[in-house]
């Protein structure tokens, strides 16, 4: 039986871009140092600093939230949980039992909305009567309702689940349009527009996909193992990612330096042209006019429905005694 | 079952019987669904198997794709 090559223990895992097995142990111990490397080579969070993650109930905001926990303490920054349930069906029901799970079981703060008690509606009706695609409707909006989160919440970051193969699946998409500016966003951290729009990172930027699920797993972590109906396999980024892993497969360590490397020369990609502006609706970020959301809330349902999922969120966040001092009378 | 094993695919929730005469690695397995060690866990009694691990006759195991869509 292979040993693990710190401590001699039976091995669960073996690193194939190092040739080593690992202990349960030590292949936690393993990711936790590879989350630790990012946030401190990216520079992503300081200390005293407010840290939103976004979870969804998934393997990735398992290992986000919970490495994140275990980090917060060393780094000095305060972890709080944000999950949206976007009303599709039984699948949100499970995801938000997960997520519910997870935080107890860390004793990480939750926040958690539930878009149909602000707009009477979840992302299946939205995208019908937006007359706009399921999955884009569903971006849309969650991009939207965790920057919203943020503002409200004073944080200095939100933090996202998104992976070492999700990373270098977008990159690869947005090559294959030539979409230079969309790369320019793929870095491990995005800046923070004062008043508009909180900064995002991504702790997880050089962690595999399979690192992330095992270390959910060998954790004894609740996580949902169940895709969203709406998820078409046939789409690009599935067929990118399989793609992606049978050239990891010949060349062990390819995707890493494709991440590395984006990281590197993301300063070389062109921004999106045109000026940042704030929504005339809601007052959050916005690429000229109404932002996307106030546009498809206001096409589904007459009117511009920004302000109040604010207002929802900064009620549920007073409920919880998480509103900022310098926040909670203005 | 004498020369399969039972295979459960995760998140598909599929069944099948896969023919592992005496015996196949759990890399082995992966490939014969057309898969690798990247894309996808074997995993047996709810704990992961090595690359080399052998995967036999009569038993049960759950094929986890790891790889999220979209």
């Amino acid at each position: 039986m292979a040993k693990c090559s710190v401590c001699q223990a039976p091995a669960v895992a073996y690193v194939r871009v190092q040739r080593r097995y690992l202990c349960r142990q030590h292949y936690l111990e393993y990711v936790e140092a590879k989350v630790e490397r990012a946030i401190r080579r990216y520079g992503m969070v300081g200390r005293g600093q407010r840290v939103l993650a976004a979870v969804s109930g998934g393997k990735d905001s398992s290992t986000l939230l919970a490495t994140l926990s275990r980090l917060s303490g060393r780094l000095g920054f305060e972890l709080i949980g944000f999950y949206i349930h976007l009303g599709i069906y039984d699948y949100s029901e499970k995801s938000r039992r997960a997520a519910e799970e997870l935080a107890a079981k860390l004793g990480v703060p939750l926040l958690a909305l539930d878009l149909r008690e602000v707009l009477g509606m979840g992302i299946p009706e939205l995208a019908k009567t937006s007359r706009r695609p399921y999955c884009s409707v569903c971006g849309s909006v969650k991009r939207y309702v965790i920057n919203a989160a943020a503002v409200e919440l004073g944080a200095d970051a939100v933090a996202l689940g998104h992976n070492a193969d999700d990373i270098a699946v977008y990159n690869m998409k947005s090559f294959l349009s030539q979409d230079l500016e969309a790369i320019s966003k793929l870095g491990a951290k995005t800046d923070t527009v004062e008043g508009v729009a909180v900064g995002r990172i991504r702790p997880l930027y050089l962690v595999y996909e399979k690192e992330s699920f095992l270390y959910s797993l060998l954790s004894g972590l609740p996580f949902l193992h169940e895709e969203c109906p709406f998820v078409d396999r046939r789409q690009l980024e599935v067929e990118l990612k399989e793609a992606v892993n049978r050239l990891e497969d010949k060349s062990p360590g390819i995707k890493m330096q494709m991440v590395t490397r984006l990281a590197k020369r993301i300063g070389d990609y062109p921004r999106p042209r045109g000026e940042v502006s704030r929504c005339p609706s809601c007052g959050l970020i916005s690429s000229g006019g109404e932002c996307s959301f106030c546009r498809i809330t206001r096409r589904a349902l007459g009117r511009p429905m920004g302000m109040e999922v604010r207002r929802r969120i900064r009620a549920l966040a007073a409920e919880m005694g998480l509103l900022r001092a310098s926040q909670s009378h203005s | 079952m004498e020369g399969r094993a039972r295979v459960r695919l995760v998140p598909e929730g599929r069944e099948l019987d896969v023919e592992v005469g005496g015996g196949v690695t759990a890399r082995r397995l992966l490939e014969e669904l057309g898969m690798n060690e990247e894309m996808a866990v074997v995993l047996r009694d709810g704990a992961p198997l090595l690359p080399e691990d052998r995967v036999r006759p009569g038993d049960r195991v759950e094929v986890v794709r790891v790889l999220s869509g979209g």
